[in-house]
């Protein structure tokens, strides 16, 4: 036997000369020709070579092989098929196309990922942020509101792709046996717009959470999907709107106006809904106690959300005489929660000796030892002044609107305030309503689609983001976590990439929330 | 440090073994000393470079948290003999100390690989084995890094830990099927 060894031997030369040394190292060791058997980080995979007879299994055919059988179905584009079937199965697609387009069936279930549909339509650091599984998952938010007084007719609109899982069922032509499949399909380009009734409340948690997995609605393709849990609507009170309707009604604008942001952050987390009635008869002190008793109830929930003004004259009150108006109230415990509380839309910072242009509310949470530590007050920004949408979505400004940083610099943070929800005219928006709206095309105005927005908009972003960061560090305690998003803020509130003041600044607070940079390090990186 | 030290003995025999099988090869051509490597540095898995630019682009190098605290050594030998008539056998061993960095942790890890030569022609070679047929140890621990909030993060990509660890590498050594066949015209 030995007498071949030289002809081993000759072959491994031949390899070692045409440059093959992996060759050559694998036919006499049988090992890589690196120091050691495996490299680290990937999942090493059968190293027969595809030149010799190893290689002669059938291939397993993508399945898109699968998918071309059923062009009859025109509207559908597969994106999935049998990739991942058994060799024989696939082998046999690939044969008996013809008879599996005419056994489909399909049945359309009712798995729209409607926030996955909306996806396209919102801000860039939100979609980063799901991609890399930042949804709130496991956490709980709280949001106290008004869910029961004005309601607006408020439309959202989706353009991007949908997908449905489909059940396919062929026959074996040689068993007989039926085999059934779920392949994912995507109906491209699908606009549908529908009307909600929405409270403040339901937009407010709608951009927080969203949580569309749970939106009921019904599109006109045979297609019922699950029940709206948290926003507004039953399948019953929520209208469908037909597309063609609404773009005579909005022309080029509102196809335009269809691609506007719309936020869940925390999609995934839990809500909690307290209602708190802001309507004419409100009772500052009743309010004042239902808030704080709110604020008491979700003091281990991850974060709070006030995008709420006590209805209290504050022109020329002091912070004392602030406190001295619910001196019998107090927040029981110290909260753990992160309170994302809205800094109102005066247009005009918050005094030091003189409370006019503050929220209340936003003062006094930021103030209490119960809750200062963890309190954000939140402010607006918006892309360009008087504008909700313009084209170029890169010029951002503190909004015209919102209230200045002033004497709660310390505790203040912006986030953008157009909602991305719109209504149809401004004659939609009840004259005893808190909601602010600005057209979104200035050459339609007030006749034409109008941007629900505000700081009460701006807060539910920085809720969100807060159960997101205590999603990736649980450690996190309230307190630190309203730290890390304060500290971490933008100072470049107009995009232009330069740090538009230093510091914390008595227009900007800290600046403009960024998710991406509350989720990195801060400081130094010690090591384990 | 107990289990490094006995690798260490290992790889002491071993280098032994190998010079003896050396000499018998020399003398005899029963079995031939095919494969002889030996290192001082840690290659078997790749480690993080420790440097990489967080969500916000800021750069971060941590490089000094994978660097070995003690020395990492590794010794490859294989021998190829003959077992039946027109078999070979081909067996490569392998056996490192493993990395003790602050953020990663290797345990040593010995292996075998076993190939199959088969020779039914003059003019025919078929060889089928596996990589790593027999492994022990080796067993990868990674730590976070900790932040001014005590935030976990992945101080090779700075990801949050709780991310890190749903997406990490699998740093699990494979059995590895291989195949070869030669002809000769």
């Amino acid at each position: 036997m030995f007498s071949k060894l030289p002809f081993i031997f000759f072959v491994v030369f031949l390899a070692g000369c045409a440059g093959n040394e992996q060759m050559l190292a694998d036919f006499i060791s049988g090992g890589d020709s690196a120091d050691g058997g495996t490299t680290g980080g990937t999942n090493t995979t059968a190293l027969i070579d595809s030149s010799h007879a190893f290689s002669t299994y059938p291939a397993v055919m993508p399945g898109g092989a699968v998918v071309s059988s059923l062009g009859t179905r025109s509207l559908l584009t597969a994106t999935t098929g049998f990739g991942s079937g058994a060799l024989g199965l696939s082998a046999r697609a690939t044969t008996e196309g013809t008879s599996r387009a005419a056994l489909f069936t399909a049945q359309i279930f009712p798995v729209l990922h409607l926030q996955e549909t909306f996806g396209a339509a919102l801000e860039r650091p939100v979609l980063d942020a799901w991609q890399d599984g930042w949804t709130g998952l496991g956490q709980t938010i709280a949001i106290i509101d008004d869910f029961e007084q004005v309601t607006l007719p408020v439309y959202v609109t989706a353009t991007a792709d949908r997908q449905f899982d489909v059940e396919v069922e062929s026959t074996d032509p040689v068993t007989g046996e039926v085999v059934t499949a779920i392949e994912t399909y995507t109906f491209p380009d699908v606009v549908h717009q529908i009307t909600y009734d929405l409270t403040h409340g339901d937009v407010v948690t709608l951009l927080a959470d969203g949580n569309y997995n749970q939106t009921s609605l019904s599109l006109g393709l045979g297609v019922a999907v699950t029940q709206f849990s948290q926003g507004g609507c039953s399948i019953a009170d929520c209208p469908i709107e037909d597309e063609s309707q609404l773009n005579d009604a909005f022309g080029d604008t509102a196809a335009a106006a269809s691609f506007v942001s719309i936020a869940g952050v925390a999609k995934q987390a839990l809500m909690v809904r307290n209602d708190v009635d802001l309507g004419s008869a409100q009772d500052p002190t009743g309010t004042m106690r239902a808030i704080y008793g709110h604020i008491d109830n979700s003091r281990t929930f991850s974060a709070v959300n006030v995008s709420i003004a006590n209805n209290i004259n504050t022109v020329g009150m002091t912070y004392d005489q602030l406190r001295a108006m619910f001196s019998g109230q107090e927040i029981a415990t110290s909260t753990d929660a992160v309170i994302a509380v809205a800094a109102g839309n005066t247009g005009a910072p918050c005094g030091t000796t003189d409370l006019n242009g503050c929220n209340a509310l936003a003062v006094l949470l930021a103030n209490l030892d119960q809750t200062r530590e963890s309190t954000i007050v939140v402010g607006a920004t918006e892309r360009t002044t008087g504008i909700a949408i313009t084209d170029d979505a890169t010029t951002e400004s503190i909004a015209a609107y919102s209230a200045r940083a002033g004497a709660l610099k310390d505790r203040f943070l912006l986030a953008p305030g157009d909602s991305g929800f719109l209504v149809r005219s401004a004659a939609d928006v009840p004259s005893d309503s808190t909601f602010l709206t600005a057209p979104v095309s200035l050459a339609q105005g007030t006749l034409g689609p109008q941007m629900i927005r505000g700081t009460s908009f701006a807060a539910p972003r920085v809720t969100g983001a807060a159960a997101i960061l205590r999603q990736k560090f649980p450690n996190l305690s309230g307190a630190q976590a309203a730290s890390v998003l304060l500290l971490t803020a933008s100072k470049d509130i107009n995009n232009d990439g330069l740090d538009d003041f230093s510091g914390v600044s008595d227009t900007f607070g800290h600046g403009k929330l960024d998710l991406g940079a509350a989720l990195s390090p801060f400081g130094a990186l010690n090591g384990p | 440090m107990r289990r490094r030290l006995v690798v260490m003995v290992m790889l002491v025999l071993l280098v032994h073994l190998a010079a003896q099988q050396a000499a018998v090869a020399s003398t005899q051509s029963a079995v031939m000393l095919t494969d002889l490597g030996a290192g001082a540095n840690f290659r078997r898995l790749a480690v993080w470079s420790g440097r990489a630019r967080d969500l916000s682009g800021r750069y971060w190098d941590t490089s000094s948290f994978y660097n070995p605290t003690q020395g990492s050594y590794f010794l490859r030998m294989g021998l190829l003999f003959g077992a039946l008539p027109d078999v070979l056998v081909n067996a490569t061993a392998y056996v490192d100390t493993g990395l003790d960095a602050p953020a990663m942790d290797v345990d040593p890890f010995v292996s075998l690989s076993v190939a199959v030569i088969l020779l039914p022609r003059d003019n025919l070679i078929v060889s089928v084995g596996v990589r790593d047929l027999v492994q022990m140890g080796g067993k990868v621990r990674e730590y976070p890094c900790r932040d001014l909030f005590d935030g976990a993060f992945h101080c090779g990509t700075t990801l949050p830990w709780t991310d890190y660890v749903r997406a990490a590498p699998d740093f699990g050594t494979n059995r590895t099927f291989f195949g070869r066949i030669e002809y000769r015209f």
